[in-house]
């Protein structure tokens, strides 16, 4: 009998579905015939989702109202979006009455987005206070549900800056959820999220095992630096880094009740010999096998608790040679205590990683294997200003990591391994080059053997000039937003002190900064003028009123924070780092304007957004 | 007694099956035929080692072909390749086709390639049914609906009001197509 594609068995088209590299090849090859597209829909949008963006968590569109082709489409748009640099911000700011009540606290954030009932929810200790938003999307066309929700430290006889918010956590608690907030007051407590009884206390976390002691205890008022959950699908365990301890906890479930820790590991003996050194931050590791430790003004900065049948063990994180002789760094430096950031190679259950960010005082952000030097081992810096500090640290995968610190201004990294998807393989091929001209100090352009080509041949191997040169880090160089127009009208001096998102394909995320909240979202500039009906945000994830104005009564009012944008280049730390450059343009966002309606050709090639489009950049490519 | 290093192969899906003669270390390749080496003794392998495909003793041979060719490779184990359309995923990239590999399948027609396909499948023969699978999607690649029926041989059998719905969720996948249409 004669073969035809079409009547091959199901997993060896699955094969051929895990080599295309782009939302258009499949979408192209599922319009063909009944098969095939069947094929497509119940198994081929699964299959794209999960080989081109392997290290991203996708929510299982069975738990949601998603197919896998939204996913899909939400995953590649907004591949798109980040590459193009696509990124818009909204600062959240408390009334002037209230800020000047709070002065300048150090915003702390968690987000949370239930695909089921389609609702964010985002918290943020403002002060002594909580802050909180819920959000659900209710469809095409139709204003999201909002609904504000705050807990008055002042009512609770908390004062500011003593009782301030340090570290706050979402979880999952009865049905519903719950907060986790840590105090500099040391008081760690659960309280409810619950949009009716919204603050009030469901269970407070004691310092010692015996809470008979805890009175007699200096630790007990140990601040709370940071918290993290360990959910492994039975019980859920909380980590808190206290000054001089790590206490963990098992999450109270059911009935509310006060919770001692199961676990004290005491710093004070073995890590802590100096009296000003302290317990930064602690982040499981591993599911549960290890917990990265952050410690200040001490000689190992970057430590880690290990778990064996004999307990916790505290072992200083691994050095590697290679990477101390190849990015010139040394070990012997300060460790942002904020920044520590595990990095997940897969999604799912095998989830645990014992690969970790962390930012140092001398501008390297680093990544290494805690356990052992690995090949994933790099440092990372921004190479127009490195000295510039990192407070903290977002990773998205494998596929970047957004870092803030000092200043208005957010930078994303790319992690410089091979990535599965490339926005620009969904385009038609060119013969020229990527534009404009990127801006790179250290890495000299790639050379290319498709010399010209106008059109890829897959078959025979041979990519096109443009999609050649469009997937090399070159013409993909990082990228710096900086915010500081909105700080202008502030007039304060300002920094980043926490990042927080929802989900990996969240597109929206919040930026802590000094006294308040900014938002970000993936927006896209429309290329209509001007662009009312325009679909700008993500289809599936988004929320297109994102912009709306916070009730009255919540006491707040948001303010745009228009991006500048600076590429900054690859990113790589090294020895000539210091040396001087030529400083990169600073692009201001201008939008769309008359010129850029239309969306000409070659504006789908520019590089970056339409709002950072320029008339020069395209006389340069026509002449 | 020296290991036997030539096996004879036979398809018997239908009558009349071809016996083909094959070096030991290119069957290798076979996750199949390496199970067989392991439950039989050698004396079992100067019998013909029967074999049950629906491909055509020409498909069969061009298979052999390649698995000859690449007989000094390293042959994977099945804790080796992990690439697979479940939903464990590793970082992609694409296969490098050797020279050879190349022209091996330049020079196939469309019914051979799926007969390899369906062979090397069948045979467990990991590296060529990956290179078989990645050449077929280097046909699809950057194709429109239109050129990949052409290239693959393949009928619409849409009714007119499924066109018509298929073309509505085509705008889904908006980030791509939409753009790829205009221009």
């Amino acid at each position: 009998m004669t073969h035809l594609l079409t009547s091959l068995p199901d997993d060896i088209l699955f094969l051929v579905l895990v080599y295309l590299d782009s939302a258009r090849s499949v979408s192209a090859l599922s319009r063909t015939c009944r098969r095939l597209h069947h094929l497509v829909q119940r198994d081929g949008w699964r299959i794209f989702v999960r080989n081109r963006f392997p290290s991203l968590s996708a929510p299982a569109p069975a738990t949601g109202h998603l197919s896998w082709q939204q996913v899909a489409e939400s995953m590649t748009w907004q591949s798109r979006c980040w590459d193009r640099r696509s990124l818009q911000f909204q600062a959240i700011i408390p009334h002037p009455m209230r800020a000047a009540r709070s002065g300048d606290f150090m915003s702390v954030i968690d987000a949370h987005f239930d695909p089921a009932s389609q609702q964010e929810l985002v918290v943020w200790g403002a002060g002594e206070d909580v802050v909180a938003r819920y959000r659900q999307r209710r469809g095409p066309g139709r204003a999201s549900q909002t609904s504000w929700h705050r807990l008055d430290g002042e009512d609770l006889g908390l004062r500011a800056g003593y009782d301030d918010i340090k570290t706050i956590k979402i979880v999952a608690y009865g049905g519903g959820l719950a907060l986790i907030t840590g105090r500099y007051n040391g008081q760690l407590s659960l309280l409810s999220a619950d949009p009716a009884r919204f603050g009030e206390c469901i269970a407070q976390f004691g310092a010692a095992a015996n809470p008979d002691f805890d009175s007699h205890r200096a630790s007990a008022r140990e601040t709370i630096n940071s918290l993290d959950v360990l959910d492994t699908g039975g019980s859920r365990l909380l980590a808190a880094a206290a000054e001089s301890s790590v206490r963990i906890y098992e999450l109270p479930e059911g009935d509310p009740m006060d919770t001692a820790p199961v676990t004290i590991y005491d710093l004070k003996d073995d890590a802590l010999t100096s009296s000003s050194a302290k317990l930064g931050r602690a982040r499981w590791m591993e599911q549960g096998a290890s917990i990265a430790l952050a410690l200040v003004c001490s000689k190992d900065p970057l430590r880690y608790l290990s778990l064996s049948p004999a307990g916790w063990s505290l072992h200083a994180a691994a050095k590697s040679e290679r990477v101390a002789r190849e990015f010139n760094i040394s070990y012997d430096r300060t460790i942002a205590p904020n920044s520590l950031e595990p990095v997940y190679l897969h999604p799912g259950a095998r989830r645990g990683t014992s690969l970790l960010l962390s930012a140092w005082r001398d501008g390297t952000i680093r990544l290494q294997d805690l356990r052992t030097p690995s090949a994933f081992d790099a440092v990372y810096q921004n190479n127009v200003d490195p000295g510039s500090n990192t407070e903290t640290l977002m990773a998205y995968g494998t596929e970047r990591f957004v870092a803030g610190g000092t200043g208005l201004a957010i930078e994303v990294f790319d992690f410089r391994w091979p990535r599965s998807y490339h926005h620009t393989a969904g385009l038609p091929c060119y013969g020229g080059s990527p534009f404009p001209k990127p801006h790179q100090p250290f890495l000299k352009p790639p050379s290319t053997a498709a010399q010209g080509r106008a059109r890829c041949d897959h078959v025979r191997g041979l990519p096109c000039h443009w999609h050649a040169l469009s997937a090399e880090l070159y013409h993909r160089p990082n990228a710096k937003f900086f915010l500081s127009q909105w700080v202008d009208f502030y007039r304060r001096t300002t920094a980043v002190w926490s990042l927080a998102r929802a989900s990996d394909v969240s597109p929206h995320f919040y930026v802590g900064v000094s006294g308040a909240v900014v938002e970000a979202c993936l927006e896209q500039t429309p290329d209509s003028y001007a662009p009312e009906r325009a679909v700008v945000v993500d289809p599936n994830f988004g929320f297109p009123d994102w912009r709306a104005p916070p009730p009255s009564g919540s006491g707040y009012w948001t303010r745009p924070a228009v991006p500048a944008l600076m590429e900054t280049g690859d990113g790589y730390s090294f020895k000539g780092n210091d040396r001087s450059i030529v400083l990169p343009n600073l692009l201001r966002y201008r939008g769309p304007r008359e010129w850029t309606a239309g969306g000409g050709r070659l504006q789908k090639r520019h590089r970056l957004d339409i709002g950072y489009q320029q008339e020069t950049d395209f006389r340069l490519i026509l002449s | 007694m020296a290991p036997i290093q030539i096996l004879k192969l036979q398809n018997t899906f239908k009558p009349g099956g071809k016996v083909f003669e094959v070096e030991r270390a290119a069957a290798e390749h076979s996750g199949l035929v390496q199970m067989l080496l392991q439950d039989f003794d050698d004396s079992d392998l100067e019998a013909i080692i029967p074999i049950s495909v629906d491909v055509s003793d020409k498909g069969l041979a061009k298979v052999f072909e390649w698995m000859t060719h690449s007989k000094d490779l390293p042959k994977t184990t099945d804790d080796g390749s992990v690439r697979g359309p479940d939903d464990s995923a590793v970082n992609w990239k694409p296969l490098t086709f050797s020279d050879w590999d190349k022209k091996f399948f330049d020079a196939l027609d469309s019914e051979a390639l799926y007969e390899i396909l369906i062979a090397a499948n069948y045979l467990d023969i990991k590296p060529l049914y990956e290179l078989g699978c990645q050449f077929v999607a280097n046909m699809i690649r950057g194709k429109t609906t239109e050129q990949i029926r052409e290239i693959l041989n393949i009928t619409s059998d849409f009714n007119p009001e499924e066109e018509l719905r298929i073309r509505e969720q085509k705008a889904l996948v908006k980030d791509e197509s939409e753009t790829a249409e205009k221009n």
